[in-house]
């Protein structure tokens, strides 16, 4: 024999074909039968103690989630309000309750509730029919200039 | 293969009749290979023995990562290499003639002419094989008679893919030469 080839057929041929005896198996399967049983038991005990275990990790997992969420959710809220710029208008006191952009801000504020609200402010300013503040000055503002 | 995980999935609830068909599947083989590697049949039986049973153990947690034949084969592997230093020291010749090998084989071939030539062969194989290192000798029989590839071989033992190259180069290289020394006498 002179290359690898022919040993490696040599000893593929030569592999040995053999039985197991009948005495072997029972033995082997009662055996493996009881190491199952054995291991099912003892993991049904640990799996009680093992599920309660995963539930209360469970439970603080959420509640970590839940804390997480709202600071996230504060957090952002606040710094929404810091940079939210507090715009100073050169306008006399009516003007800057009437205008576009001041209605505008306060709606961004606080909703229909706060737009309402400074609707009602306007009203106890300059009464219900006001010839104070001109036409030009109250749409100043919606047009950029 | 799919039928290993189908087996191994349905062994991990717990059925025996799982476990039962993967041993009814792999129980020769495995014989055959610890026999190959030690050379006593009741020692071999031994080690498929506790094989099996280790392997019940892991019921529920078995997780298969390659091969349910490869798995098993290395198991053999590593015990059989336990009781090998266990009986270390025991001088083997080439002339010796492993007797429960002989007995421990199975009558599959065509008639008894076949039969004995079948049991000639494997016979001269055991004593060839035997001549060699532990080490080079599992190598060789895990590849070429168990089919696990050189890396599947590195991963299960715990060496470097060289290693077991190596190893089996070195092994072949000396069957080589004890066939050729063998021929020419």
């Amino acid at each position: 024999m002179k290359n690898f080839d022919e040993i490696e057929k040599f000893v593929r041929h030569g592999k040995p074909v053999v039985k197991t005896s009948r005495q072997l198996d029972r033995q082997t399967l009662d055996d493996s039968y009881v190491a199952m049983e054995g291991t099912i038991e003892s993991t049904s005990k640990d799996g009680k103690s093992g599920k309660l275990k995963f539930a209360v990790q469970n439970r603080a997992i959420k509640h970590i989630a839940a804390a997480a969420v709202i600071i996230v959710v504060t957090s952002l809220f606040l710094d929404r309000e810091r940079q939210t710029p507090e715009i100073t208008t050169p306008y006399p006191q009516e003007t800057k309750l009437i205008s576009m952009m001041s209605l505008r801000l306060s709606y961004q504020r606080g909703g229909f509730d706060a737009l309402d609200q400074q609707f009602r402010e306007t009203l106890d300013v300059l009464g219900p029919r006001s010839s104070g503040v001109s036409m030009k000055e109250l749409l100043e503002g919606t047009n950029g200039s | 293969m799919i039928e290993d995980k189908k087996l191994v999935w349905k062994f991990n609830r717990g059925s025996k009749d799982a476990f039962r068909r993967i041993y009814e599947k792999y129980k020769n083989e495995l014989l055959g290979l610890a026999v190959t590697l030690l050379r006593e049949k009741s020692i071999a039986e031994d080690v498929v023995h506790d094989v099996f049973v280790s392997f019940a153990g892991t019921v529920g947690a078995f997780n298969l990562s390659g091969t349910l034949k490869g798995y098993l084969s290395t198991c053999v592997a590593n015990c059989a290499r336990d009781r090998n230093r266990l009986k270390v020291g025991q001088n083997v010749t080439a002339d010796f003639m492993p007797k429960a090998f002989i007995e421990a084989m199975d009558p599959v071939s065509d008639g008894p002419p076949e039969y004995a030539i079948d049991c000639e062969q494997s016979g001269r194989l055991m004593d060839l094989l035997a001549l060699l290192p532990y080490e080079q000798r599992e190598v060789i029989v895990l590849h070429l008679h168990q089919e696990m590839r050189f890396r599947e071989i590195a991963e299960a033992l715990g060496l470097s893919i060289n290693t077991v190259q190596s190893r089996y180069r070195y092994g072949l290289e000396k069957l080589r030469t004890i066939l050729n020394s063998t021929v020419e006498k």
